[in-house]
């Protein structure tokens, strides 16, 4: 074969490719126009049923019927958006009972084995929604799956589930997730903090743990605020590891306790920087007005961040620590004086939002 | 003698077509390797549920670091835009790079700054810094007033003053989505160690444009912002998706993207001598996180938007593509030792190669080709039939990989919502090659001179402002 005819066979390949991908891509746009025409009309078909469940004058069977009418895919979203931001959380369970044998939660929960990311990731959607006790050993791996974005979803379903093992497994895993699946892990452990509490104090107080995983049950153990985690926290104010230490004055600031208190001061003492300054941090977020000497030394501190934090903390304390501050303008210090005249032009709601209490 | 010219034209048509064939066929490779790419972030992109997690407090904290030069007109808007881009927790880090005209004193009577002394630590040298700004209005509002250094300096003085451990370089004109910076916190999420994230810049000049924010993407009618178009939707949706595959991404817009703010400082910042300072940072980062043995990923994400306005004149047109060009052609030369070194992985090894020997020379190939085939026919060495032929598969090639570009755009983000803009795309994948191809060709073969003669300034880039506001 000729180079001639070579060439001339793959212009008239182009000139085919070319016209059959701009017919896909009108036939591509008409489909989606009356497929979104669809999924609308079944939206506001949605809305008075929902409306009149949520008050209570209807059942949930005509919700669920509403849903039957949209593709599944959409009837999943539609459902888990539902479910995440508009139906109480007294009313949860009685619409997962509702629309457990729905083709589209059998669709979608059908995909929890499938090689595809995106059908597991709906499969742990559904289990959010849908998800019993019996469902356990469905959930177990998908809350190890490979992908980020199917473990998030299926945190979301510990709840519903409510398994000791599973939520076990779950605060096992959380030094090892993504910065979303932890919160995620976070916000369901909330709702079944009796379960978490146990092993989570196994874990601060095993002496085996590394440094990263210690860190991340600490940054677990403060957004769960259980009074019962405060003293093994405080425990591990002295640990050899600055990442725990700092870990440790971060989580302090949810645990107002005159231990606590003790505790942060000691860690403004610390060798490393951003443990002192976690640890002024911590002090400004708990108020601890008999600290205000440590914090106005600390504006004399050598890292920048340590004086911006005592700066911050000081603003925090009211008037006694404003006091403080408009005293440190006149310091023989250059930094504590510069520090001490940048935060006290701020306003109140920007030293809350730069001080992140 | 005329054997000999015969048997030379004929050479060259030969090395030529083994170019055009290496050099496509790299392209296809790109256009298949961004297919699952393009998937998995349509995916997440699509996924109202993953969409309400990145609404949530879980995502690291930003700064916005906005350079500005002389936009006294467009500030105050500029800055309220990134304000309040939809983010739980980002500031603003404003520089005003010695602005000959108003810009400070509408920076401090719109937003009611008082200064402040400038207790930020000064890790890169930078230009003096007059004046550092807080506003009492708005706390996430930093204004650094310092001496004229050029766009790469003042992003450094910004970078110094940044509270957050990520920063993301921004242009005052540039248009970001309210929701651009969630999506662009994406990979975050994902759990992967980050060193830089870029997102998509596409064109704004017909767009219709309130508040500061596009509400009705448009494809423009004209000849050049319309050829444009495309060729951002090519550039954006599969050159850099195909290379997130390879692991070599070597352009991280420096209209939009996002970077770890300890690997910034841990490399000097920006460069303040090239006049792309954004290929040449991408290409430092990579250098850095190979030579220290730091997995952290560079990946560009297509889901994010920022629109940016296009030149609608040849003259700006040429001196736009003919810095961009001069760019890269320094940062090849600088960084030539990293040629096939494998000690730089995929970088070394196929980023910057194909950059080197298909993005830099060909422009010099493109004409070689035009000379020899114009000769090549005037002596008849050769033939009419090959000419047209090869002619017309070039020009397919193509015109096949802008409306492949279309289609991603339609099964995805599909933001051009009428048919017309529909069409008008397909208008200009099907007119680029005749023209515009050329035009920039030209333009990028100007750069080859301007760096024999030394020229290293920018040329002023006038803009059309965004002129369609929406009653």
């Amino acid at each position: 074969m000729s180079l001639l005819l070579v060439l001339g066979v793959i212009a008239v390949a182009q000139v085919v490719f070319v016209v059959l991908l701009t017919a896909f891509v009108i036939v591509r746009r008409e489909r989606f126009v009356r497929r979104a025409a669809r999924v609308s009309a079944g939206h506001a078909r949605l809305s008075a049923p929902l409306v009149q469940w949520l008050v209570g004058t209807s059942t949930v069977l005509r919700v669920v019927e509403a849903l039957r009418d949209l593709p599944h895919d959409a009837a999943l979203a539609f459902a888990s958006e539902l479910y995440d931001t508009r139906v109480p959380h007294q009313m949860r369970g009685s619409f997962g009972v509702a629309v457990r044998e729905e083709p589209w939660a059998v669709w979608a929960i059908a995909g929890a084995d499938s090689w595809r990311w995106w059908r597991r990731l709906d499969a742990a959607r559904a289990l959010g929604i849908v998800g019993t006790l019996a469902d356990a050993d469905l959930l177990r791996p998908l809350l190890e799956d490979s992908h980020s974005a199917v473990r998030l979803a299926a945190t979301q379903a510990l709840a519903a589930v409510d398994d000791p093992g599973l939520v076990r497994v779950a605060v096992l895993h959380y030094p090892v997730e993504a910065l979303a699946v932890r919160l995620f892990t976070t916000n369901t452990l909330r709702t079944v903090w009796r379960l978490a509490e146990t092993p989570l104090l196994t874990f601060l107080g095993s002496t085996d743990s590394s440094a990263a995983d210690l860190a991340a049950w600490l940054s677990l153990a403060e957004s769960l605020n259980l009074p019962s985690l405060r003293a093994a926290i405080t425990a591990l104010a002295v640990h050899e590891s600055p990442e725990v230490r700092a870990a440790v004055a971060r989580a302090l600031r949810r645990y107002p306790h005159a231990e606590s208190v003790e505790a942060a001061r000691r860690m403004l003492l610390d060798s490393q920087d951003f443990v002192r300054a976690a640890a002024a941090q911590a002090l400004g977020s708990l108020r601890a007005l008999d600290t205000q000497g440590e914090l106005v030394h600390g504006l004399t501190d050598c890292a920048w961040w340590v004086r911006f934090r005592c700066a911050l903390s000081l603003a925090l304390l009211g008037e006694p620590g404003r006091a403080a501050l408009r005293l440190a303008r006149q310091s023989p210090d250059r930094f504590a004086r510069d520090m001490a005249t940048m935060t006290s032009g701020l306003a109140d709601g920007a030293v809350l939002e730069l001080a992140d209490v | 003698m005329m054997h000999a010219l015969a048997q030379a034209l004929s050479a060259l048509d030969w090395a030529i077509l083994v170019y055009f064939v290496a050099l496509n066929s790299f392209y296809a490779l790109l256009l298949l390797l961004s297919f699952p790419e393009l998937w998995t972030h349509f995916q997440l992109a699509d996924d109202e549920y993953f969409t309400r997690v990145l609404s949530s407090d879980a995502l690291p904290p930003i700064s916005v670091l906005v350079p500005a030069y002389n936009e006294e007109v467009s500030i105050a808007a500029s800055v309220l835009s990134f304000l309040t881009l939809e983010y739980p927790r980002h500031e603003v880090v404003l520089v005003n790079d010695g602005s000959k005209d108003r810009t400070m004193e509408t920076l401090v009577q719109a937003y009611d700054l008082y200064e402040v002394p400038p207790a930020i630590p000064r890790t890169i040298a930078t230009a003096n810094v007059r004046a550092v700004y807080r506003s009492r209005t708005h706390s996430k509002l930093l204004v650094l007033d310092k001496d004229n250094g050029g766009k790469a300096d003042s992003l450094n003085a910004a970078i110094n003053a940044a509270r957050f451990p990520y920063v993301i370089a921004c242009d005052a004109d540039t248009l970001i989505e309210p929701d651009a910076l969630l999506r662009l916190a994406r990979p975050f999420l994902l759990g992967r160690d980050i060193a830089a994230i870029g997102g998509t810049i596409r064109v704004v000049n017909a767009c219709k444009v309130a508040m500061g924010r596009v509400v009705e993407a448009r494809v423009d009618s004209r000849w050049l912002p319309g050829c444009q178009t495309v060729e951002y939707l090519r550039a954006f949706l599969f050159g850099r998706l195909g290379w997130n595959r390879i692991g070599g991404n070597l352009v991280i817009s420096g209209a939009f993207g996002l970077f770890a703010r300890k690997y910034l400082l841990a490399i000097g910042g920006y460069e303040t001598g090239n006049v792309t300072e954004d290929m040449d940072l991408a290409v430092r980062l990579h250098v850095y996180l190979r030579e220290h043995h730091i997995q952290a990923s560079m990946p560009f994400i297509p889901d994010p938007v920022a629109w940016t306005e296009v030149p609608a004149s040849r003259t700006i047109l040429h001196r736009q593509r003919e810095r961009w060009h001069r760019g890269l052609i320094g940062t090849v030369w600088e960084r030539r030792r990293m040629l096939f070194n494998p000690r730089y992985g995929a970088v070394g090894m196929v980023s910057l190669p194909f950059f080197a020997f298909g993005e830099m020379i060909a422009p010099l190939v493109e004409v070689i080709g035009y000379l020899g085939l114009v000769v090549g026919l005037m002596v008849g060495a050769v033939n009419e039939q090959f000419a047209v032929a090869f002619l017309a598969v070039a020009m397919g090639y193509g015109i096949l990989l802008s409306v492949w570009a279309i289609v991603l755009e339609e099964v995805t983000f599909r933001r051009y919502n009428s048919r017309r803009d529909l069409w008008r795309l397909f208008f200009f994948a099907l007119v680029e090659g005749l023209g515009y191809r050329q035009l920039t060709v030209y333009y990028r073969l100007h750069a080859f001179w301007k760096v024999m003669r030394g020229d290293r300034g920018w040329g002023v880039m006038q803009r059309e402002g965004f002129a369609k506001p929406v009653k």
